[in-house]
């Protein structure tokens, strides 16, 4: 909780010092003047022209850009952010391989949202805690991908790459590129708060290795010409595993007929799991102490 | 995970309206008849059809860049915000001409509806490419 009279959390940061400040007591960096912190997890930039950062991985390079595109009152795509991420793998022969998922969780109001006209489709690849797959409907994998170069790619039914879906100008042939315009022409109209939060990976397809993940979204306060703020896409935003959350999205998403394409898990032993291990529960470690108490747990 | 085989979707004729000892090949390496623009347009347009099909038959008109079959899709916008719709979005901005980038201004305004970001990304650009063929 954050006591709005000094400007700190009454509690440590739950995201520890991964959050980027080495006061865990402390509010958005100490600098409450530019900046909000709504959900209590991460820092949101008022008015922040763009959001840029990169995470080295042991694969490559993950690196991103958001930037609010806010028409205030004018019909054009309402109001959102363009996302740009590109993962630039240390290995050129790597490049073919790569590609992004995206889940996404989407409130208006409160309220879950999707696009389209497809509600009762997209709701159907939630997660029990609101996060799905970033996929409209027809698609048959969960890929969010894109190689440049030759074109903008899209990774299909067969795992054919096709070209066509975007700019691809000034991107390296050997970085895979994804852009993202997530926008709502109805927020700021009475309907409530809209907030949308992405966590983006980019993934090894054959291996199913994560090779970068970043943490990013925007809010838009109800009310006239409210800012689009951006959340995340710090520094501390960004790493080597996807969340539990993403992990359960996906597995969500595996679950359904229409993926004919499934998340893999990458071969045991390989560095880079493609989800963050669970932290071991106090049951865990007493299991652990137990066992090596007696020199191994009986079965 | 990591072989790739090419995407063969071949369609009975039926499907397409086409003579019914006919094959409607929208595959890559397939041995079968190449889907000629009607074809492709009458697969595009039948609402019988898997959303997949459809969008397959939407992407080889793009690739063919017939100003002609743009008049078809466009009625096609803004469908249910699905890989059609994707699609047909790529395909217009692939084919250029005023009437496709009409269309594409149109769905960007329109207040009413709401695009998945991937689509919106793609929308953006097919404007731009209208623009620079127009």
């Amino acid at each position: 909780m954050l006591d709005p009279k000094i400007g700190r959390w009454m509690e440590e940061d739950p995201d520890g010092f991964a959050a980027g400040d080495a006061d865990l007591y402390r509010f958005v960096g100490n600098d409450p003047t530019n900046a909000t912190d709504p959900t209590g997890l991460q820092r949101v930039d008022a008015n922040a022209p763009s959001q840029e950062g990169s995470f080295v991985g042991s694969e490559g390079t993950l690196s991103w850009s958001i930037t609010a595109v806010d028409n205030k009152g004018i019909q054009f795509f309402g109001a959102g952010v363009t996302a740009e991420i590109t993962f630039h793998p240390n290995d050129e022969n790597k490049s073919k391989n790569i590609s992004f998922i995206q889940v996404v969780r989407v409130t208006l109001g409160g309220a879950l949202v999707y696009p389209g006209v497809g509600a009762s489709y997209y709701s159907q690849f939630d997660s029990s805690t609101g996060w799905r797959v970033d996929h409209i409907q027809g698609e048959s994998d969960p890929y969010y991908g894109a190689r440049p170069g030759k074109g903008m790619l899209w990774i299909d039914e067969g795992g054919r790459s096709r070209p066509g879906r975007g700019p691809a100008t000034g991107i390296p042939p050997r970085d895979a590129f994804m852009v993202d315009s997530p926008n709502r022409n109805d927020a700021r109209k009475g309907n409530g708060d809209y907030v949308f939060m992405a966590e983006t990976a980019a993934i090894d397809i054959d291996t199913g290795e994560v090779l970068g993940v970043v943490k990013w979204g925007f809010k838009i306060a109800d009310g006239a010409n409210t800012p689009v703020e951006l959340i995340g896409g710090h520094a501390g935003d960004a790493g080597a595993y996807t969340s539990d959350d993403f992990k359960r999205a996906v597995e969500q998403a595996n679950t359904r007929p229409e993926m004919t394409w499934k998340v893999g898990l990458p071969p045991e032993g390989r560095p880079g799991a493609v989800f963050q291990p669970e932290s071991s529960s106090a049951l865990d470690d007493f299991f652990e102490f137990l066992g090596q108490a007696l020199g191994g747990v009986p079965e | 995970m990591g072989v790739r085989h090419g995407l063969s979707l071949v369609l009975l004729a039926s499907f397409t309206g086409a003579g019914c000892h006919d094959r409607v090949n929208l595959g890559e390496g397939g041995t079968g008849t190449v889907s000629t623009p009607d074809q492709l347009l009458a697969t595009a347009e039948n609402p019988a059809l898997p959303i997949k099909v459809r969008a397959e038959a939407v992407s080889r008109l793009g690739d063919l860049k017939d100003r002609g079959a743009a008049d078809r899709l466009i009625p096609l916008l803004p469908g249910q915000g699905d890989l059609l719709t994707l699609e047909v979005v790529v395909a217009l901005g692939k084919m250029g001409g005023p009437k496709s980038l009409a269309a594409l201004e149109n769905l960007r305004d329109n207040d009413s509806i709401h695009l998945d970001g991937k689509i919106a990304a793609i929308l953006t650009d097919s404007i731009e490419r209208c623009k620079k063929n127009p």
